[in-house]
């Protein structure tokens, strides 16, 4: 490999060695107190952000626990209730009682029973039953129609 | 009478002259500093950017600093790491648009108003904006600084051997383009 000799460059082809830039006036002199400024606005924006940090990370821990006991306390009461037909069933059984006890109020007890022990949809129910006091006598017509 | 290195460091320690070993650093080092980035950044601002962002990022591990290398190592290799990486980022964005840097910087030379050099060095401006960035790089610490191979070895972490082959081909290039009058 040739030897670059820098004395030997010829200042024709590069120039001369002073570095062609300047900078604004005054612009090194004042450079220190800049940045002086600069670093103190930035260690006081840490700081700030320290003691933030620092309060979070005292709170934390608490705020951990006191959630928890709501998810605790949340599962103890709502989970049983999600988890299980309970509500339903009661909801469904308190609604045909209702209905039965209803009944018992204009209908005899023989056709109650036999409601209760055939289900709605095999009762074959006479044109003078009670129960046909709700439908008009159109529906009553399509009804003994049918049967 | 210019600061020594061991008295910045040991006021460094000190926490109630922090910010005097800052002042006597800056002090030092910043003309230097200015001077390396600006050669490769071109643009004043971006290099009054850069210079801010050594001496933070200098100031912020100055604790760490294990005396492995001289202050004046550390800070070139901070100074130089900034300004690649301000290079890379610069073409990374660049990649979107119809642009590439090397024009983008050559039209700087062309119209800044902080260029002062003549013809002769523009061209020679426009030129190095043409080579690799190490290559520049290599170029400039040699050839306006006149930095010793083993300076600028322990600065980029590259062998003697490597930055002489860098500044030979930069050299050759520069040559056959003003031969070839590509500027």
């Amino acid at each position: 490999m040739n030897r670059v000799n820098v004395k030997a460059m010829s200042e024709e082809l590069f120039g001369n060695k002073k570095c062609p830039f300047e900078v604004p006036e005054n612009y090194f002199g004042d450079f220190e107190s800049r940045m002086l400024k600069k670093m103190e606005a930035a260690s006081a924006t840490e700081t700030a952000g320290d003691k933030v940090g620092s309060v979070i990370s005292v709170v934390k821990p608490w705020l951990a626990m006191a959630a928890s006991f709501v998810i605790i306390a949340l599962m103890y009461y709502q989970v049983p209730k999600l988890f299980s037909d309970d509500a339903d069933i009661s909801q469904s059984v308190s609604g045909e009682e209702e209905f039965i006890n209803s009944l018992a109020l204009i209908v005899d007890e023989k056709d109650i029973s036999e409601f209760i022990l055939t289900g709605d949809a095999n009762v074959v129910l006479a044109p003078d039953s009670v129960f046909f006091g709700t439908f008009s006598e159109e529906e009553l017509a399509a009804i003994t129609y049918f049967e | 009478m210019q600061p020594d290195d061991k008295e910045i460091l040991y006021l460094a320690q000190k926490v109630n002259k922090k910010n005097e070993a800052l002042a006597l650093l800056m002090k030092k080092y910043k003309e230097r500093l200015y001077w390396h980035i600006r050669k490769m950044i071109i643009v004043h601002e971006d290099a009054d950017d850069l210079l801010q962002n050594t001496f933070m990022k200098a100031w912020k591990h100055i604790g760490n600093f294990r005396g492995d290398a001289s202050l004046y190592t550390w800070l070139y290799r901070i100074a130089t790491n900034e300004t690649l990486n301000y290079i890379n980022k610069k073409k990374e964005g660049l990649l979107h648009e119809d642009a590439d840097i090397e024009t983008m910087l050559g039209n700087k030379v062309e119209s800044d108003p902080l260029f002062t050099g003549d013809e002769i060095q523009k061209r020679l401006q426009k030129c190095l904006l043409a080579l690799p960035e190490k290559q520049r790089l290599v170029f400039n610490m040699k050839y306006f600084d006149d930095m010793t191979y083993e300076q600028m070895s322990d600065i980029l972490g590259t062998s003697v051997g490597a930055l002489k082959a860098s500044y030979f081909h930069a050299v050759r290039k520069i040559e056959a383009f003003i031969k070839n009058e590509v500027f």
